[in-house]
């Protein structure tokens, strides 16, 4: 036999330096840091152990709740982003016709910057959580839709030719084939998405709302507190990170074949 | 045995409507035990005739039966071989090979078990829970050509199956194709550019030409003989001396 050896990244010994990769870029960032505010030395920037020590001391009670509604939101934007835009991004990269119908409209709305149609969102939806939530899915709507119509269309004809020569049937196709084909590409603009998501939520979350990292961050701001400005700023930051790793790991465990030799 | 009656196929354009045929009125057969090689110029129509004995195209003209039964696409007594494989990296080996069972409704055991003796009889049992990726051109054409074995099919078709393949790789497939077909004699179509593949494989040997295209039959007069000692045969020269120049005779025509 000529086999390949095992490609990707898995292996504990990828897996351990990869770990220590990322502990080494902390220390780099907080290191940098910490010179910064030794530069800086104003109290605008606090040193990373002093907003650690503020991070312990208001964590349970306020920073956690604050950071539980920024992750409920962009989590459920995510989910609805998804329900709405994979169908129709399969649909379109399946379909020539219904791709020349709408894909100008895309073309035309996609460079739209959607933060700016937040006042229109409030005032139509109301100035409640789902405000807040549709402006993040109109953000990653079209980051997904664009990103599983490209994955659909480059989905070799020798996939699809070999299923239906097996007995699959279009439906059947769905489960097997095209839904496993994008799932690389739908998971790369989720994670893309969020960092852009979170950007924009914490815009929206300086409207009214009490709740969320956000409004936490400016609030801090305007009390002068600036430790817990900045404790805010590394939430959000420790939130996004978690998002990116959490789909990181969902890419790991359902696109197996990417990253190891053998399920 | 797979019937060609009266069949034509032609490729509509939808500006402005129905365009030559690819074929017309081609009438042919094949039984089991037979392996037409069918030999062409590149664009003939050589996929079309696969693809139409497969049941993925509908005649426009005429029927496609297998045992006197239409061939409709999906049929699970007939199994397709592609040249780039048709196999799904997000499947191990083995779950390629069961896949088309479990499709026509067995049982995962079943299939598994079917799977495994297919993976058996092309020598790629031990890769079972390998990633497709990790496997070379031609260890990918072995559980291809194990995944249509695994549903035990009547009508074997083969696209240009070991074109993407380096010469030694395609000798060991060519000799594999052999012996599943001695073992199991189904009626078999293989489509090729190669006169030396068509020599070596094909009980009957038929050239694509024309437009609409036709089939010519030409004699095989060593398709008795295993591939493995055909190749150094002289008389195996000979015939695909004969064959390159019917060919090109007919090209010329």
């Amino acid at each position: 036999m000529r086999s390949r050896a095992p490609r990707g990244r898995g292996g504990a010994g990828g897996t351990g330096l990869r770990a220590a990769a990322l502990v080494v870029a902390a220390g780099v960032i907080l290191g940098a840091w910490w010179l910064l505010s030794l530069v800086v030395d104003s109290p605008v920037l606090p040193g990373p152990l002093a907003v650690l020590v503020r991070m312990v001391e208001i964590g349970p009670r306020i920073l956690l709740r604050h950071a539980g509604a920024s992750l409920g939101r962009v989590a459920a934007a995510l989910v609805v982003a998804t329900a709405a835009a994979l169908p129709l991004g399969l649909v379109m990269g399946r379909s020539r016709r219904i791709d020349r119908l709408l894909a100008p409209i895309a073309y035309l709305l996609y460079p739209v910057p959607k933060i700016a149609l937040l006042p229109i969102v409030f005032l139509l939806v109301g100035i409640g959580d789902a405000a807040r939530i549709t402006v993040v899915v109109l953000v990653l709507f079209f980051q997904i839709l664009v990103a599983v119509r490209d994955a659909a269309r480059s989905i070799p004809s020798a996939y699809l030719v070999s299923f239906a020569s097996i007995g699959g049937t279009r439906l059947q196709s769905l489960r097997f084939v095209l839904l496993p084909a994008i799932l690389p590409e739908l998971l790369t603009a989720l994670r893309l998405g969020t960092g852009t998501a979170l950007a924009v939520l914490f815009f929206a979350e300086t409207f009214f709302t009490n709740y969320g990292l956000g409004t936490f961050i400016v609030e801090s701001w305007m009390r002068v507190s600036y430790p817990d400005m900045m404790a805010g700023i590394v939430s959000i930051g420790l939130l996004g990170l978690l998002l990116f790793v959490a789909l990181d790991l969902v890419e790991h465990f359902v696109c197996w074949w990417k990253h190891r030799s053998t399920r | 045995m797979l019937r060609f009656t009266a069949c034509t196929v032609a490729y509509p354009d939808p500006r402005s409507g129905p365009v030559t045929p690819v074929f017309a009125d081609l009438s042919l057969t094949v039984a089991p035990g037979e392996t037409l090689a069918v030999v062409g110029a590149s664009g003939c129509g050589k996929t079309t005739l696969l693809y139409s004995a497969a049941g993925l195209l509908e005649p426009g003209g005429g029927t496609v039966t297998l045992d006197e039964r239409r061939v409709a696409g999906g049929d699970r007594r007939v199994g397709l071989v592609l040249q780039q494989y048709g196999l799904f990296p997000w499947f191990t080996v083995r779950e390629n090979v069961a896949l088309g069972l479990r499709l026509h409704g067995a049982s995962p055991e079943r299939s598994g078990k079917a799977a495994d003796s297919a993976l058996e009889a092309v020598g790629m049992a031990e890769l079972a829970r390998r990633s497709i990726l990790t496997l070379s051109g031609g260890e990918q054409q072995r559980v291809a050509l194990a995944r249509t074995w695994a549903m035990q099919p009547d009508l074997l078709l083969m696209d240009e199956p070991f074109s993407a393949l380096d010469a030694l790789t395609r000798e060991d497939l060519q000799n594999l194709v052999h012996t599943l077909l001695r073992e199991r004699p189904v009626a078999a179509i293989l489509v090729t550019h190669s006169m030396e593949e068509a020599v070596l494989l094909g009980t009957r040997i038929a050239i694509m030409h024309g437009s609409p295209a036709q089939l010519t039959e030409t004699p095989n007069p060593v398709s008795s003989a295993a591939p493995s000692q055909l190749r150094t045969r002289d008389d195996f020269f000979h015939t695909v001396a004969a064959l390159r120049r019917r060919f090109e005779e007919l090209g010329r025509a």
